[in-house]
């Protein structure tokens, strides 16, 4: 592809504007398709402007007109029409304001985006617990915006923060390197998934303009056929963000099959290749059936179809959705356990152990994990799904075991750098442990019937998805820094906010498990008074949270701009990754590697990968 | 195996033996100080969480110990490079150990607490179907809770009397979305879904007040909208006499109202007379299949959502949707089992009564009147 040669050179390039252009032309297409159609069909239905139709009809346009106006019209539609596919992949920092088609490129968009969507739900986080301080109702104006908040934060952290930080980000940016390809398969499908992911946040964040939705990140019917427009944007930013993961599991998988270098078995496989792998299996088979639901849902509202009301079945929403909602727990905590196994070898300075069993329970997770998904509904459905989904359930705790298998046998007498990013991993290695034991209970149905929808659940899911998933990208943040940046990251800094984001997080969301067992239930803006004083506690400490987490990222960014240079391996790391330059240039290797021994030997044998 | 390792065990064996009996003591303070259980099912689901917290600390300790034991015992300066000396990639003895531990974890788990649990629940609840339960017809809207009481006179709004150490079946529906029927010292609750008539045994064996203690309580614990957080009623277990006392001040209060709607018989004093204007005889109501049967009464549903499906439903209007829009609701599905339209007819107060054939509960009928939600039930 010639268009890339451009790239190279960072020399005497375009002004600030030059750069921005693509993505300035993108917000411009997007902004006239949006209220062109918004007017358009307000005026022909003689509706408001934020009317159900004319807002959806709006949300298609606009999201067309980013699209093709970061250029997605030169990629990919403009050859339907003969000419070959050109597109300007622009030098510098223009290159991550365009559509692109170089994985690394769209992995650090991914990185970025997720960033940004994590502190903007946090802050909507920060705003609840801040509610939340006292029992009655102070810092929002109702409860409705309180409910439009936990949507808002719930759904986006989910869908556009944890299902896409490690997968869209790491995934983007280093499987193709780590498997020894030059890019993904399909690196033009690659470059438009990332802008699709941008439409879904914005529908979510910008719901409240229109009444958002009150129904949270789960959408249950009834309640959402009630909902204002908003509800039809929760629709459809989460339709537009399963795309974008749709188009990401497709890469991910014709990547891995079928791109890897000479002499890199399935065997031989990285952890983090193998998660990145799995979890877009997941993806592929469930994210279409979340879509399904989606657009049933929207029928239900604006098309008058009866799938989800009394006359349906409301409870067919719930098992639709969480045949996707389940393994999307797991779509997230899949690619936290790959980074942790590829972390923990390289700052043991130790072998990985038990490489086949690791493997193993990620297949086995990833196969019980559609299983489960009843277990959301236990209060909900009939008695007899009840032992089924309970036994499944209880079972997924085996092959979760593996993980610990493997991070524990390979911790066990090696040589362990407590670096920052190993810092991260083991403390993710202790949170999960905590939502993983908290969701035996929940996986029980006795105590399921006591402890569901309570602040017991919510600490145990924050402890899964925070705990495990966060720290584990955090860690991975930390970890690939010198290769993403070409620089180190400040350790001190980075150690201090380790230990702030731990003590903070721990202190306050160990008191939510208090407050559930206290006969607390959850998204309530509002509490009895006998609740205050362990909410005031779980509130100041989620502020330290809060501010941890922007100590954490702001290191980042600051060594982004300062740090020393890293070198090219400055863990001594053995995956193919460290092999090349940091960052790796276009087509990632000088030569193509060619792999002869397995990744993770640290003994006399080691330097047995030679790209 | 080495001397060094055997040293690293011998370690980990006395630390976990410590810091697993810290555990235990740690849980059993935990429990010690644990917010009231005021029901036979409380018991219950109070014990699963109690089995669970015990069992899983040591185990929980031991994870832990090896990951802080590692971090620590094993930790080198954090820029020496080289590799550690021992390199194996395996362990027999570990992994067995490991997989059969939680094997044998698991399907202990599943027994018990899991189904030996849900046995007792399910065999309380049939030994109170046989010994005279006390039916409270429940019904959830956005945002109240409507108690009916046997015998049709008594309805109250988010207030529920009850009499501790009888069984109270609770027959619960709701009126526009779903909700979930929760009183945390009683330690259970069960969604409420519309189309649909769940039941839930509760016998409550301590006498409290949601004064006394605020975990006393019914709370709705499934979003439901704006009103969701304080859709709550306050709860007094009493004693059989002074609930009885209660209920008889109760329907005095209410006669005078009651007008000409004496045949009106909002839930069957007893199980027999009950059958009649229920879809599910009461031996049926507490089957563990019982939730199934909320096909049958999927009229109810059918009567009160219309206004749903044509986006048209606003909080609140649920209610009087159930009645104004009866006419066309003959299209729906739901509405084409005989009995409906008595409901519906109900519901305009002209006939009542638990006359065969009804599909749902009379009840029903009554709860969309206006004024029915002034604490009586009269017009
Ligand atoms: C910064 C620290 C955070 C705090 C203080 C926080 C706090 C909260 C609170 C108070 C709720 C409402 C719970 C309820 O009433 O149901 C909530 C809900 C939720 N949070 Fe967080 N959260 C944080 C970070 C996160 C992160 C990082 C994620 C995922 C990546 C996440 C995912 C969710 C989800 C999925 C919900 C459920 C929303 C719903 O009920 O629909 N949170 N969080
Ligand atoms: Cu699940
Ligand atoms: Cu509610």
């Amino acid at each position: 592809m010639s268009e890339h040669s451009g790239m190279i050179g960072e020399a005497a390039g375009p002004g600030w504007l030059g750069h921005a252009a693509p993505m300035l032309r993108a917000a411009l297409w997007g902004a006239i398709g949006f209220l062109a159609a918004d007017w358009a069909v307000a005026a022909a239905l003689g509706s408001r402007l934020g009317a159900e139709w004319p807002v959806v009809t709006g949300f298609f346009a606009g999201s067309t007109g980013w699209v093709l106006g970061g250029g997605a019209l030169e990629a990919c539609v403009r050859p339907w029409f003969g000419p070959a596919p050109a597109w300007d992949e622009g030098i510098g920092a223009g290159r991550f304001l365009r559509f692109h088609s170089d994985h690394k490129i769209i992995g650090i968009q991914y990185l970025v985006s997720a960033t940004v969507t994590f502190l903007l739900a946090g802050l909507a986080a920060m705003l609840m617990r801040l509610e939340l301080m006292t029992p009655k109702l102070d810092v929002f104006a109702d409860a409705q915006q309180y409910n439009e908040a936990f949507g808002v934060h719930g759904s986006l952290m989910l869908f556009a923060v944890s299902v896409v930080a490690i997968v869209g980000g790491f995934g983007n940016y280093f499987v193709p390197v780590m498997v020894g390809a030059d890019d993904m398969t399909y690196p033009r499908l690659n470059g438009l998934s990332w802008w699709f992911l941008v439409p879904g946040v914005l529908a979510i964040l910008l719901s409240p303009l229109v009444g958002g939705f009150q129904t949270g990140w789960t959408g249950y019917a009834p309640l959402a056929a009630q909902d204002a427009v908003g509800q039809d944007l929760y629709y459809l930013g989460i339709f537009a963000l399963g795309l974008s993961s749709l188009f990401t599991a497709i890469n991910v998988i014709a990547t891995t099959l079928y791109m890897r270098a000479p002499g890199l078995s399935m065997g031989r496989l990285p952890m983090f290749v193998w998660a990145m792998l799995v979890t877009s299996v997941l993806n592929l088979i469930w994210v279409p059936v979340i879509g399904t639901g989606m657009i049933f849902a929207l029928a239900d509202r604006i098309l008058g179809t009866h799938f989800f009301d009394a006359q349906g079945l409301p409870l067919l929403w719930q098992d639709l959705f969480w045949l996707f909602g389940h393994p999307e727990v797991y779509i997230i905590m899949l690619p936290a356990w790959g980074l942790w196994l590829e972390i923990i070898p390289v700052f043991s300075r130790k072998r990985l152990f038990g490489y086949g069993w690791a493997v193993a329970g990620m297949l086995g997770v990833m196969f019980l994990s559609s299983y489960v998904w009843t277990h959301h509904m236990f209060t909900t459905v009939a008695d007899s799904r009840l032992v089924p989904f309970m036994t499944t359930t209880e079972l997924i705790s085996i092959p979760t075991g593996f993980m610990y298998i493997a991070a524990l046998g390979t911790l066990w007498k090696g040589r362990i750098r407590l670096r920052t990013p190993m810092l991260y991993v083991l403390m993710s290695v202790f949170n999960f442990l905590i939502g993983g034991f908290t969701g035996v209970f929940l996986s029980d149905v006795p105590a399921d019937f006591q402890l569901h929808n309570t602040y017991f659940v919510v600490a145990h899911f924050h402890y899964t998805i925070i705990g495990g998933m966060v720290f584990a990208w955090l860690a991975g943040l930390y970890y690939w820094f010198p290769k993403y940046t070409g620089r180190l990251y400040s350790e001190g800094w980075g150690k201090l906010a380790a230990w702030l984001v731990f003590l903070g997080f721990n202190c306050s969301f160990l008191g939510m498990f208090v407050a559930g067992f206290d006969g607390m239930n959850r998204r309530v803006a509002e509490y009895m008074p006998y609740l205050g004083g362990i909410n005031a506690w779980i509130s100041v400490w989620s502020f330290v949270l809060g501010l941890a987490f922007g100590i954490a990222i702001l290191n980042l960014l600051i060594s982004a701009a300062t740090g020393k240079r890293a070198g090219d391996n400055p863990w001594g790391g053995k995956t193919l990754e460290w092999q090349t330059s940091s960052p790796p240039p276009h087509g990632n290797f000088a030569r193509p590697p060619v792999v002869t021994g397995d990744f993770y030997s640290y003994g006399p044998e080691r330097g047995v990968t030679t790209p | 195996m080495d001397r060094e390792t055997r040293n690293h065990l011998i370690w980990l064996c006395l630390l976990w033996v410590v810091f697993s009996a810290i555990g235990e003591w740690l849980v059993q303070m935990a429990i010690d100080h644990w917010p009231l259980i005021a029901s036979k099912e409380g018991a219950v689901t109070g014990e699963a969480i109690f089995f669970l917290l015990r069992a899983t600390a040591p185990i929980f300790t031991l994870v832990v110990l090896i990951l802080l034991y590692s971090a620590i015992r094993f930790r080198v300066p954090q820029d020496d490079e080289r590799p550690a000396e021992a390199q194996f990639a395996t362990g027999h003895l570990f992994i067995a150990g490991w997989v059969g531990l939680s094997v044998v974890l698991n399907v202990l788990f599943i027994i018990y607490p899991g189904i030996y649990g849900l046995e007792a629940l399910w065999g309380g609840a049939q030994a109170a179907a046989a010994a005279d339960p006390l039916d409270i017809m429940v019904t959830a809207k956005q945002w109240e809770w409507d108690f009916a009481y046997p015998g049709g006179k008594v309805t109250t709004v988010n207030e529920l009397v009850v009499p501790v150490g009888r069984p109270i079946r609770f027959m619960l529906k709701t009126e526009d979305v779903m909700h979930s029927f929760w009183v945390p010292a009683w330690g259970i609750k069960k969604a409420v879904i519309p189309g649909e008539t769940r039941v839930l045994v509760v016998t409550p064996t301590k006498v409290v007040s949601t004064s006394a203690d605020p975990t006393v309580r019914v709370q709705c614990a499934q979003i439901c909208g704006v009103g969701h957080a304080l859709m709550r009623g306050d709860l007094r277990v009493v004693s059989a006499a002074d609930y009885q006392s209660w209920l008889d001040g109760k329907t005095k209060a209410a006669a005078p109202a009651m007008g000409g709607m004496k045949g009106m018989n909002m839930g069957g004093g007893s199980s027999g007379s009950m059958s009649n204007g229920m879809t599910m005889p009461s031996g049926a109501a507490t089957m563990p299949g019982v939730d199934k049967s909320g096909g049958g009464t999927n009229g109810m549903g059918g009567m009160t959502m219309p206004g749903a499906s044509d986006g048209a439903m606003k909080p609140g209007a649920g209610m009087q949707n159930g009645t104004t829009t009866q006419p066309g609701a003959g299209a729906m599905p739901g509405m084409d089992m005989p009995g409906s339209g008595m409901g519906g007819a109900g519901g305009q107060g002209t006939t009542g009564g638990t006359s065969g054939g009804m599909t749902m509960q009379p009840g029903t009928g009554t709860m969309p009147m206006p004024g029915a939600s002034d604490g009586t039930s009269g017009n």
